[in-house]
């Protein structure tokens, strides 16, 4: 092992392809500790999730979560972004690789670019319409609108593209087309236009290579019935994305391509291009896009939109999706299952009809105006190309090859993967892989963290004290996603006219990064010493405007939000007026309190380098090595007294990958990792402190111990349902749960399986108890389905289920299934099967909706595919970290899209079965994936904290104490001191436990703690704005 | 009612022929794809779907099978390449199987020594039966030679008894397994009481489709419509050539030569013409693999139309040899015209895959009644809402 590692390595890596895989290895990678180079073949870097309307299963704007990592990204700096380019060729061994790009010219100076835009204003292909002369120029279809709209040949791609700094489309552009154009060039004010560039090859060295390319939306004209191109309302799911969303070709309003009205009737098709023979796999994400999508576009159009939904098996397989096909049911999107043959045109209207077969397969035909076809994920175009370049192996098709126990590791040494390039996945799991990624570099590279990172240099602070308050005020529109509903120039307006107020602006996006720019630019020419940003959530956007006022000169905390999007247009949609005037209301109150504040100092802990543990499952293990790899202490902590978990029942994989014995070379690799400090058969009683300093209070089983440690990761795992149903436990009958047949199939003693076996579905899973789907069940009776058949090719398998969800490359095992003769049959929940003993035998009786009607089993051995129920010892935890869980018992994460791994409570992380239900790659994935944002933090010698903390007053604090047992954070503490003579009690603050909660502030009765930036001198300043008369 | 499953069905099935339903995932593709299923019958997911499942009472009471009339727009549009149309056809001959009391058929279908043996051994007892009637009779070589006219008057007595044995044997046999076909058929599907009056009522349908072979125009692939000529000329040349020859027996059995004007010639021309073309042309297609309906076959998709084939060339051929005054060879030709005709229509007719021309009609005409039973039933109980 390790034999293709160099001696010394470097300390910095390549990451192939920006969009939010790319980025999430990148940022990982950087923060903690290793010189990034982001190398993207388009001209901006954000991939698909920059084309988003929204995310499930939370609804979400996709731009709004990932514009703060677009900037954040931009302006890191340790990332080095490379666009246009290409990996040409690898050299060199892992830890040291030298590779050769080649980079297309932009014909613009990156450097010289404001991103001002007048060039794309100027471009005269940007006023070009479709004609048919075939002598005139075709107006240049937007990549990003899908080709909806047009766009000029010099472009940005979309307005938070990173580099924000325009291309030109040499394709199109009218002076590589003999012409002497040049109008961008004498639009540009700062020169920047250069059409001397010219293809360039770069050469860098780094130490490990993640690639993320992403994927490729699969062409719907494999299914040329479907008629895409031919039928002009019949458009894919990622152009009706576009035209969903508010930056899209209609500005958000859902006009149909061919008579651009509204659509009163959608009907979306699963399976486009997936899941047949040609691509056996499932893409894994298609159900829920075209979920999200029908409930948008009810949103959009109205309830009374029907939204009719062919699918074949619904895959609402991660966390939190059932809920969602839940909630968009009982909002009335229609499911049918049926797979329509084709899409024929109706007589006239432009209107589009969809025979299918209703309940009892009888024929029905539905009229519609606008047809989704919900295309699958396919490898990317260039991905054999890469795969050559880089030397890894790919599988069946195109998709990188991982293994399950290294889900992260491509064929070669040194070289990592991340994202769909791995198989078809979501945002969360791309983001998982690609953190999973940046662990992997971190272990392979720990010798050479650091050696190649930039020293973050803020320009001096400005000091304010005794300026009279000089405000800016920068209103958003957010797309139209304010502007739709509130008159954003009259809120700006309105602004100018409060006092103190010296500057506003509207911008389209102020969370982009050339509204970074701007607002920098305006802090300097008016001499603003207050900035108010009238936007969206302090939650997702305060800390990066704060960091852009302090790159300003201006203190973090001389900022500050009005929240005029979640509060405010999204809640009042209809009301246009009335909406504008609370947004004037909102933006005064935040200027009130924007003149009452004042510059706080961030405090700084010291980071423990050390990381706790909990659960010696297959996640916690895994999390455990790779910190120990880094050379972070490690305290392991199993309730149990053998590590493994959950893993010590599976005995065999569909891969053939024997994971008894990974889980053998685990184990060993804990015990003898030096590293790693192993508490089996141990309870944790008590963990104090907060990030940076944690103190665990572990009883081993003997005596308390207390270890110390600066971060926390959660893997307290899950466990396999005890059923009730089916007479599970009773003597009289053979009946066991899928992992009490995976030990009797694995037991070489243990006759083969012969007779009929049934097995039942979603026991214990998608019901009123537990509302959530297991994941992994139907892919592990399929798995063992096939074992009985491989032992004993005679024996009659039935497996009645509800959907089947083998996503992604577990598809094809189930055709291998059904080939080999498993029988398959669908039961619905509200006719569950029924189980009795008879003669020896039992009687499964089940209705089948396809046939309508009952049919009895005579089986031999039912067998329950009992789904993941969260450990009851998860409350104690999350009590212990304050940490919150969600409905269902598992753990929540800070962010179901971006954050998949964090809590909200910095330091703390997450993964495994605790999480969610998973199957063992993607457990291990998360793992990493946790161990990577973990020694982010461990990589720093310090914590910053939060300077809006509590602070006590001490003149005022006469020690009451009443503030003391309320602090949730357990952050106060009563303390005694001596003052002539006399002993006096004050509060004191723990600042790293403090998370400016408020609520000792609201306790006190006496102004004796307030918490800094909300003291009660601006709220109530931000009180009298808001009962002030709107003068408007 | 509950069913019970047989998971051995399918492979029971399997061996006639090919059933890769497995590969099917229940998308329903098959069925929106074709033209043919509509109403209360909707094939052919649902019949597949109770052949995998083992529900060996309902596939045996199917009528599906026979209303498929093999266009493959199934097989083109499934998705997982599992080929619906071959599995309809495998079950076609599975049913006959089970309507077929002797358990003849279930040999002969499954396999190609058991049709070649009946056949051959029916065809042997063809050529002594001829052989020790002509011992019996002493009627000498040079007897037959000596006359002009063909000299087959020695045999019409005889042959007559022997026509009626040889069309009303695989009669019986076909009437009793269509008994059987509608017992079993009678308890399969929605459960819906059958006026008698709807069986006369329908008779109609199942004339029309007998008389038109209307049902395959219905197929909407391209070549349909040359399929359906052809197969409609041999429909008609089959039905023709028994009429005359069981009922105007009379008008062969002489050695006299007709006016071209008579029904006995015109007629016989007719029904010669309709077969060799109707089977030639099925033939040829098969040969030249024309389309997903003739590229793929099976030996017993060949029998029927090479044995009509050669009853007709044979037919023709004494009838020709005859004019022509050759009465040895006449009487050679005749010979072999029966060592082919009767084994095609005591082995092949009533127990092989060509006993579907009685199946098809008959199950159009159950679909029919059941499904006018139905209709009369919903409108009965609108009425009483």
């Amino acid at each position: 092992m390790n034999t293709d590692v160099q001696n010394s390595t470097v300390g910095a890596a390549l990451v192939v392809g920006g969009g939010i895989g790319g980025m999430q290895a990148a940022l990982d990678l950087a923060d903690a500790g290793i010189k990034v180079y982001l190398v993207e073949t388009k001209p901006a870097i954000g991939g698909v999730m920059a084309q988003l309307d929204k995310t499930f299963p939370t609804n979400d704007c996709a731009m709004c979560t990932m514009a703060p990592r677009l900037v954040e990204l931009a302006r890191h700096k340790d990332i080095e972004v490379i666009a246009l380019a290409d990996v040409e060729k690898v050299e060199g061994l892992a830890g040291d690789f030298t590779v050769t790009l080649k980079q297309r010219p932009r014909y613009v100076d990156e450097d010289k670019c404001t991103g001002c835009g007048a060039c794309v204003l100027a471009c005269p292909m940007r006023k070009v319409k479709a004609s048919d002369n075939p002598k005139k120029p075709q107006p240049i279809p937007d990549e990003y609108n899908e080709g909806l709209s047009y766009r000029s040949a010099i472009y940005i791609p979309y307005p938070q593209a990173v580099p924000n700094v325009p291309t030109v489309d040499a394709q199109h552009c009218l002076l590589f087309n003999n012409t002497k154009c040049q109008a961008c060039q004498k639009a540009c004010k700062s020169g920047a236009l250069d059409f001397n560039q010219q293809e360039r090859n770069l050469t860098l060295r780094v130490g490990a290579i993640v690639a993320a390319p992403g994927y490729q939306s699969i062409d719907p004209n494999v299914q040329p019935g479907y008629g895409h191109g031919v039928h002009p309302n019949v458009v894919t799911a990622m152009e009706f994305e576009r035209l969903l969303s508010a930056s899209g070709p209609h500005s958000g309003k859902v006009l149909r391509p061919s008579d651009k009205t509204e659509p009163k009737r959608i009907a979306f098709i699963q399976c486009v291009g997936s899941r047949d023979c040609e691509r056996d796999y499932c893409s894994a994400v298609c159900c829920m896009y075209a979920t999200k999508e029908a409930l948008m576009a009810k949103e959009h159009i109205g309830g009374d939109l029907a939204c009719d939904i062919f699918f074949m098996d619904l895959r609402a397989y991660g966390k939190g999706f059932e809920a969602y096909y839940e909630r968009a049911k009982s909002e009335g999107v229609n499911y049918i299952r049926s797979r329509p043959a084709s899409i024929q045109a109706a007589p006239g209207a432009d209107n589009l009809v969809i025979d299918y077969l209703a309940a009892g397969d009888r024929k029905e035909s539905r009229e519609y105006d606008l047809v989704v076809l919900s295309t699958g994920m396919q490898a990317p175009g260039g991905s054999q190309r890469l795969s050559e370049v880089l030397g890894i192996k790919l599988n069946e098709y195109n998709f990188c090859q991982t293994a399950v126990f290294s889900p992260a590791q491509s064929s070669r040494e040194g070289i990592f993967v991340g994202g769909p390039f791995a198989g078809p996945k979501d945002i969360p799991e791309t983001v998982m892989q690609a953190s999973a990624a940046a662990s992997n570099v971190l272990g392979l590279l720990k010798d050479a963290k650091g050696s190649q990172i930039a020293v973050k240099k803020y320009p001096p602070e400005i000091d304010v004290s005794g300026q009279a308050p000089r405000i800016g005020v920068f209103v958003c529109h957010c797309g139209s996603n304010i502007a739709g509903t509130v008159d954003v120039a009259s809120v700006m307006e309105y602004a100018k006219t409060l006092e103190n107020v010296v500057y506003a602006e509207c911008n389209l996006y102020t969370c982009s990064n050339d509204a970074q720019e701007r607002i920098k630019q305006k802090i300097d020419e008016h001499k603003l010493n207050r900035v108010v940003v009238s936007s969206c959530s302090p939650r997702t956007h305060e800390p990066l405007f704060r960091n852009t006022c302090r790159e300003a000169g201006l203190n973090f905390y001389l900022f500050e939000m009005a929240n005029i999007r979640d509060q405010c247009s999204w809640v009042h949609m209809e009301e246009r007026e009335k909406a504008t005037r609370k947004a004037k209301d909102l933006t005064r109150m935040a200027i009130a309190k924007a003149r009452l504040l004042e510059p706080l100092a961030k405090g700084r802990v010291p980071v423990r380098k050390a990381a706790l543990v909990i659960g010696g499952g297959v996640a916690g293990m895994v999390a455990a090595t790779e910190l120990a790899a880094q050379d972070v202490p490690v305290y392991l902590v199993e309730r149990e007294n053998e590590l493994g978990g959950n893993l010590r029942r599976i005995r065999y994989l569909f891969n053939g990958e024997n994971p008894q014995k990974e889980l053998k070379n685990l184990i060993g690799k804990v015990w003898a990792d030096e590293n790693i400090h192993l508490f089996t058969g141990a309870r944790i009683t008590a963990i104090e402190g907060s990030i940076g300093n944690f103190r665990t209070t572990i009883h081993n089983g003997r005596f308390l111990e207390t270890v110390e440690h600066g971060v926390v990761i959660v893997a307290t795992g899950a466990k396999e349902y005890i059923p009730k149903e089916y007479g599970y436990g009773s003597e009289r009958m053979e009946v066991i749960t899928q992992l009490d047949l995976e030990s009797r199939l694995s037991d070489p003693d243990q006759a083969a399986i012969s007779g009929t076996v049934v097995m039942i579905q979603c026991v214990g899973s998608r019901d009123k108890e537990r509302p959530y789907c297991s994941r992994v069940c139907c892919s592990e009776a399929i798995k063992n389905a096939l074992k009985i058949k491989q032992r004993n090719p005679n024996a009659h398998v039935y497996i009645l289920y509800r959907d089947m969800r083998t996503y992604g490359f577990r598809e094809g095992y189930y055709s291998q299934a059904r080939q080999q003769g498993v029988i398959f049959l669908r039961y619905k929940d509200d006719r569950k099967p029924e189980v009795a003993k008879n003669n020896g035998r039992m009687d499964v009786t089940v209705y089948t909706p396809l046939l309508e009607r009952e049919i009895r089993i005579k089986a031999d051995l039912v067998v329950l595919s009992a789904g993941i129920v969260p450990e009851p010892g998860n409350q104690e935890i999350a009590q212990f970290l304050k940490v919150p869980m969600n409905q269902d018992g598992f753990f929540l994460e800070a962010h179901m899209k971006l954050r998949p791994v964090d809590f909200a409570t910095d330091g703390v992380f997450l993964c495994g079965l605790a999480h969610a239900p998973k199957s063992i790659d993607e457990s291990i994935l998360q793992a990493q994936a946790a161990a990577a944002r973990a020694s982010a933090i461990l990589a720093k010698d310090y914590v910053e904290l939060e300077g809006t903390i509590s602070h006590v007053e001490a003149e005022n604090c006469d020690g009451c104490a009443f503030c003391v047992d309320p602090c949730p954070y357990g952050a106060l503490r009563l303390t005694e001191y001596t003052e002539d003579g006399v002993t006096r009690r004050i509060v004191q603050v723990n600042e790293s436990l403090c998370k400016g909660c408020g609520t000792c502030q609201a306790t006190c009765p006496k102004h004796g703690i307030v918490v800094r930036g909300f003291n009660p001198e601006q709220l109530a300043a931000q009180v009298s704005a808001a009962l002030e008369e709107v003068v408007a | 009612m509950t069913e019970t499953v047989d998971p051995t069905l399918l492979s029971e099935v399997r061996k006639y022929g090919v059933f890769n339903a497995n590969g099917c995932f229940n998308c329903g593709t098959c069925t929106i794809t074709c033209d043919l299923a509509k109403g209360s019958i909707p094939f052919p997911r649902r019949t597949m779907q109770s052949v995998v499942l083992g529900l060996k009472d309902s596939v045996r009471g199917s009528l599906d099978p026979w209303l498929c009339h093999d266009c493959g727009d199934c097989a083109d549009a499934c998705p997982r390449e599992a080929n619906p149309r071959e599995s309809m056809k495998s079950l076609r001959l599975f049913l006959t199987t089970q309507y077929d009391w002797t358990g003849l058929s279930r040999r002969i279908c499954s396999s190609k020594a058991w049709t070649i043996a009946a056949l051959s051994s029916v065809a042997v007892m063809v050529a002594a039966l001829i052989l020790l009637y002509h011992l019996y009779k002493n009627v000498g070589i040079d007897t037959l030679t000596s006359t002009n006219n063909g000299g087959f008057e020695h045999m019409f007595n005889r042959i007559t008894y022997f026509t009626w044995a040889v069309f009303l044997i695989p009669a019986f046999f076909l009437v009793s397994h269509a008994v059987r076909m509608f017992s079993f058929t009678r308890r399969y599907g929605p459960n819906v009481a059958v006026p008698p009056k709807f069986y006369l009522a329908e008779l109609k349908t199942m004339l029309g489709q007998m008389v038109t072979q209307r049902q395959i125009l219905q197929c909407p692939a391209t070549v349909q419509r040359r399929r359906w000529l052809m197969h409609w000329l041999l429909a008609f040349g089959c039905t023709l050539m028994v009429v005359i020859k069981f009922f105007f027996l009379k008008w062969f059995q002489t050695d006299n030569i007709y006016p071209v004007y008579h029904p006995q010639r015109w007629l016989g021309y007719l029904a010669f013409a309709c077969l060799a073309v109707g089977s030639a042309d099925i033939l040829i297609a098969r040969a030249r693999k024309l389309g997903t309906i003739y590229s793929k076959f099976a030996f017993n998709d060949l029998v029927l139309p090479v044995l009509l084939l050669l009853t007709a060339l044979s037919g023709i051929g004494v009838h020709v040899l005859r004019y022509l005054g050759l009465a040895m060879t006449a009487h050679y030709c005749y010979a072999a015209h029966l060592m082919i005709a009767v084994p095609m229509l005591l082995v092949e007719v009533p127990f092989g895959k060509s006993s579907h021309m009685i199946y098809r009609p008959l199950a159009l005409y159950f679909a029919a009644v059941k499904e006018r039973a139905l209709k009369s039933q919903m409108a009965e109980e609108v009425t009483v809402a």
